[in-house]
């Protein structure tokens, strides 16, 4: 690492004795949050949910977890799926209701998600703060919208939901069952852990399989009982 | 939702078009919907003489299936028996799973939805009945098929999962594999028809006012499986294609010599197979959800948290597969999450079987012979249930893998999920087919029977399991503790069959001396007991409107009258023709009248030239495979060449209000069902594209030595691709135009960009040789894929074409191409895609 100078934005891959220590309060990251959050507060209609988003976006990014993502690809991931899946939809559904294009922003979330995790994108977020925020706002953007998608589709959300679930799970597959570590960034950090890059990035995968499958699982069983409900709202109202 | 009336095209309201062409003008109401008698009873369509069919075959499979069985437990009823000799033993084993799961369990599924959707939401008929009866034709061809392998004595003989190697022809030199592949295959034609019907059908063709929220619960459940069938089913159809290509023309998909990878037989047969325990379970869950209100007196508790846990495990059951292969070798690291991941299938479960306990805590239910049933049901599927999250832990997953605690657990699952609400449904129901209840004597016995015989038989087996015991063995050596076990195994097996027999016999004993059923007999809430069992042919004079989920309990208009006197929609019957309300798929809204056919040789004419394919193609008689293809071929076209029905309005008789018939709008149950036939078909299209991402993925070597697809020509037909897209656009647009004859030239371009990308396609893959290695064997599958739907766009569209040329389309009945826009924009991107993967996997990107 002698001839990059370049210090990744959540520093560099920590030790896990030192982990806890290592919060991210770099000032542009809480000016950019409080921002978010201001927007938020400017644009939702449930300001309460909003914010509740708005602070664990900023969990994902203050806490230790961040510099725990330069160490561990699972890390990585993990935050992504709390992001994408717990925090965007949050958001989505405090925000007015809007009916978006569905399909083609469950085309660019599958093209951003499979993008920004493949070597050489992943491996550009390592080198550049523009790359890593490119990546961020990219992913959170559109899985805020992609949510706000679903919700305005009602049931016709159907099969760009099926498309968005099996898309995610084909990726987790490939990641799982990768008989060689994809990031060379990971082969050192990843050993202080006890674990070699390409158990870090199976972690990584099966955690995207199953814990971002049970979340989408949620995410679809609140959507049916949100729709059930407005269906018969509507029928006692008319 | 687009803007409501945006696309329906307003027409003068003349007649000087209408459908009543091919109407039966001779005929009165009652008449037309008549089944035909004498030999052109095969010829019917009516869901009700489909839906019958298909349960009947059914059970007939049940029984031979259930009589396989029979002779595995006589075979292990002692230790070292000679009753049955190895091979024997072992296809008797593989049928006997093999007939269960595909050629019992979903056709008689299908049977009830057929039979019993149309009822329930107020339609007819079902909205295809000829696809119905097409599709009942491909199981019984299919069926018959799987079964002739005894006569050949090639039956089947690797287990009901047909793992490679094993059935490769290296280890299966017969054609027992091939009977398999080929015979279950066409029979599963009949399954993914019925999903697309069963879709467009609870969608498209609900009575006036059956909101979503108002269906009866039974038609969620069906709802969702469709979904999963059309989903779950083409991982194991595109693997099995591939298994036979491999096997017929020597393709190494699964060789891991050139590159392929027997796991990846697994995963493709996993991810169908997981789901299919759900798609078996679901409608049976479904059926107990609307029979157990019945007997307890009160609506389903939590309708809504029913629904929402249906819909969720329908998605969640699709990312469990890999729990089937714990002892495959997966990422250590994976384990201990898809073990979690197991257990999460046990909340939307438990959420459904909570409902169950919570309605019948609601009252004091009557323990008629159903009810019985579903008592039953619930005992044994929770047991199953138990066990299911015991083998969900990985340590004790691999200590009783394959062994007959696994044969214990899906029995419990299997049996306790689906026979038991199954024959609780068909004691419940079967005023419906026979117009005769069945005896509530007998049933308790055929119950108490099959209860305990299950009971003891599988009960056992979970013991002989942890006592050692493996599945799939012939006979066993004395004295291992598994003697005791065996036997009373075998014992309760058969008690259970002693169960099924008198049921058998109940059957016939009631088609002479039972009941008479009464109007209502076990008073329902739901719309299928409206009139006196057994209903006119044509369900409903009147389609009456439906204003709850329980219409015969809440609307007292219904029942205060004999039932041909019932007020609803589309009493007069002014153009001869059989016709239902079309509804709006998400309000229910009345939107349109849905024209249906009459009775037609067509779909047995199709169905037979395809099994003959099929079978030739066993048989290696080439050109009969090719006579066998052209019959079918000319069938079809005989089916889609008729007048077109749009372009008039009538009187719904629904307060006035005139709607159009068979609508060109987008939300038209014609639509509908491409917007279904497109979803399976990319499912397909995307487990092509999973076999060649999983070879890629774990054959990297592969990969990288496989000569890459010719990158201009790719590139090309990227663009051609597009432009196949441009003209579906033009072909949608002009579908709501006025004017006829200049679409031909949208046709013709739909056509010319078809042979444009197929051929493109065809020069960039060229120099890649298919033998060379499973990757590009891959490469060529996915061409061969895309080349046969754009085979279809180009016929379907000439047929547009030369139907306008002589002039049988007239404005506003150009459905059609609204139709194949839809078919023509998907297979352009499955096009635009393949073509991408060609650039991905040569590096040009």
């Amino acid at each position: 690492m002698q001839q990059d100078a370049y210090t990744p934005f959540c520093g560099t891959p920590p030790l896990p004795g030192e982990l806890l220590t290592r919060w991210t309060l770099d000032p542009f990251l809480l000016v950019g949050l409080v921002v978010f959050a201001a927007l938020l507060w400017w644009q939702a209609e449930r300001r309460g949910q909003a914010l509740t988003g708005a602070a664990l976006v900023a969990v994902l990014f203050i806490s230790p977890l961040c510099a725990a993502s330069m160490a561990l690809f699972s890390a990585r991931v993990g935050q992504h799926i709390l992001l994408t899946l717990i925090a965007a939809p949050l958001i989505a559904a405090a925000l007015p209701k809007l009916r978006l294009p569905l399909w083609p922003l469950a085309l660019l979330f599958a093209l951003l998600f499979w993008g920004w995790h493949s070597p050489a994108p992943y491996a550009a977020t390592l080198q550049s703060d523009l790359v890593y925020w490119a990546m961020h706002l990219s992913l959170t953007g559109c899985a805020i919208a992609l949510f706000m998608g679903f919700r305005g589709a009602g049931a016709q959300a159907a099969v760009p939901a099926v498309f968005s679930a099996a898309q995610l799970t084909a990726f987790a597959v490939t990641l799982t069952l990768a008989p060689t570590a994809w990031h060379g960034w990971h082969e050192l950090t990843a050993l202080p852990y006890g674990l070699s890059a390409l158990a870090d990035q199976q972690l990584a995968g099966a955690l995207m399989w199953v814990a971002g499958g049970g979340l989408f699982m949620v995410l679809v069983a609140l959507q049916v009982r949100q729709l059930l409900r407005q269906d018969t709202l509507a029928q006692s109202a008319g | 939702m687009t803007d409501r009336t945006a696309y329906v095209v307003d027409l003068p309201e003349d007649q000087s078009y209408s459908g009543s062409a091919k109407g039966e003008p001779d005929k009165g109401f009652e008449r037309i919907w008549d089944a035909p008698p004498g030999i052109r009873y095969l010829s019917s369509v009516s869901h009700r003489v489909v839906g019958k069919r298909f349960l009947v075959t059914g059970f007939i499979f049940f029984l031979i299936a259930g009589f396989l069985a029979l002779l595995v437990r006589t075979q292990l009823i002692v230790p070292d028996n000679t009753f049955l000799d190895s091979e024997t033993y072992n296809q008797v084993f593989t049928m006997h799973g093999t007939i269960m799961m595909f050629l019992f369990a979903i056709p008689m599924l299908e049977g009830f939805a057929v039979h019993l959707i149309p009822l329930m939401v107020g339609a007819r008929d079902l909205v295809f009945p000829r696809l119905g009866a097409f599709g009942y034709y491909c199981y019984l061809f299919g069926g018959i098929i799987v079964l002739s392998s005894f006569i050949f004595d090639a039956a089947p003989a690797g287990g009901w999962f047909m793992y490679v190697p094993l059935s490769t022809s290296a280890y299966t030199q017969d054609l027992s594999a091939d009977f398999w592949l080929i015979g279950i295959t066409f029979a599963e034609i009949a399954s993914v028809t019925a999903a697309v019907e069963i879709i467009a059908a609870i969608l498209c063709t609900r009575a006036p006012g059956m909101s979503l929220t108002k269906m009866p619960i039974f038609m969620w459940y069906l709802l969702v499986t469709a979904f999963m069938i059309a989903v779950g089913f083409p991982p194991l159809i595109i693997g099995s294609i591939l298994l036979e290509a491999e096997r017929l023309l020597g393709l190494p998909f699964f060789d891991i010599a050139l590159g392929g990878d027997p796991l990846l037989w697994q995963h493709l047969f996993w991810l169908f197979g997981h789901p299919e325990v759900y798609i078996i379970f679901l409608p049976a869950a479904g059926m107990v959800a609307t029979m157990l209100p019945t007997f307890v007196g009160k609506p389903l508790f939590g309708y809504g948290f029913a629904v929402a846990a249906v819909v969720t495990m329908g998605f969640l059951s699709f990312g469990l597969w890999a729990h089937h292969m714990f002892a495959t070798g997966l990422p250590v690291m994976s384990l201990t999450l898809f073990s979690a991941a197991s257990t999460m299938v046990a909340i939307p479960t438990g959420v459904q079987i909570f409902c169950f306990l919570a309605t019948l805590a609601q009252g004091r239910p009557r323990m008629d012979v159903p009810m019985l049933f579903i008592l039953g049901f619930l005992f044994i599927f929770v047991i199953g249930g138990f066990t299911g999250v015991m083998i969900a832990a990985v340590p004790f997953n691999l200590q009783a893998h394959d062994s007959y605690f696994i044969v214990a657990h899906l029995h419990y699952v299997l049996i306790g999920g689906f026979i038991f609400p199954m024959f609780g449904a068909l004691y419940y129901w079967m005023p419906q087919f026979t117009g005769r209840m069945m005896s509530e004597t007998i049933g308790r016995w055929v119950f108490w029977l099959m209860f305990i015989g299950f009971n003891i038989a599988f009960f056992m087996m979970h013991l002989t399991g942890l006592r050692g015991m493996p599945r799939r063995i012939a006979s066993y050596p004395e004295g291992l503790g598994w003697d005791r076990l065996n036997m009373l195994s075998s014992i309760g097996s058969y008690i259970l069959a002693a169960g099924v027999m008198l049921f058998v016999f109940d059957f016939f004993w009631h088609q002479r001396h039972g009941l008479r059923a009464r109007r209502n007999p076990w008073g329902a809430g739901t719309l299928e007991w409206l009139y006196t069992p057994i209903p006119p042919g044509f369900n409903f004079h009147a389609i009456p409107e439906v204003r709850s989920r329980e219409p015969l309990w809440d609307q007292p208009e219904l029942l205060d009258r004999p039932a041909p006197q019932v007020e609803g929609a589309l009493r007069p019957c002014t153009d001869h023709r059989r016709e239902t309300m079309g509804n709006d798929p998400i309000t229910g809204a009345p939107m349109q009248i849905v024209r249906l056919p009459h009775p037609t040789w067509t779909p047995l004419i199709s169905a037979f030239g395809l099994a003959l394919g099929f079978a030739a193609t066993l048989a290696s008689a080439y050109w009969l495979v090719a006579v066998g293809f052209a019959i079918a071929l000319i069938g079809i076209t005989a089916w889609i060449w008729e007048p077109s029905d749009s372009g008039v309005r009538r009187d719904s008789g629904l307060r006035g209000l005139r709607l159009p018939v068979n609508v060109v709008d987008p939300r038209s149950h014609l639509h509908i069902a491409v917007v279904g036939t497109m979803l399976i078909s990319f499912a397909l299209f995307a487990s092509l594209l999973f076999a060649g991402l999983y070879l890629w993925n774990t054959q990297p070597h592969w990969a990288e030595t496989t000569p890459a697809a010719d990158p201009l020509m790719a590139g090309l037909a990227a663009l051609a691709a597009l432009s196949l897209l441009l003209f579906s656009w033009a072909s949608r647009r002009a579908a709501f135009g006025a004017k006829v004859t200049p679409v031909i030239a949208v046709d013709l371009g739909l056509a010319v960009g078809a042979i444009g990308l197929g051929a493109l396609l065809f020069l960039s893959i060229q120099p890649v040789d298919p033998y060379a290695s499973a990757y590009a064997a891959v490469g060529w599958a996915l061409f061969a894929f895309v080349a046969g739907y754009l085979a279809v766009v180009l016929y379907w569209s000439l047929i547009n074409a030369l139907r306008k040329a002589v002039g049988a389309v007239k404005p506003g009945q150009m459905l059609p191409n609204l139709l194949i826009a839809t078919f023509a924009k998907v297979v352009a991107i499955m096009g635009g895609m393949t073509a991408a993967a060609y650039l991905l996997a040569g590096g040009a990107i």
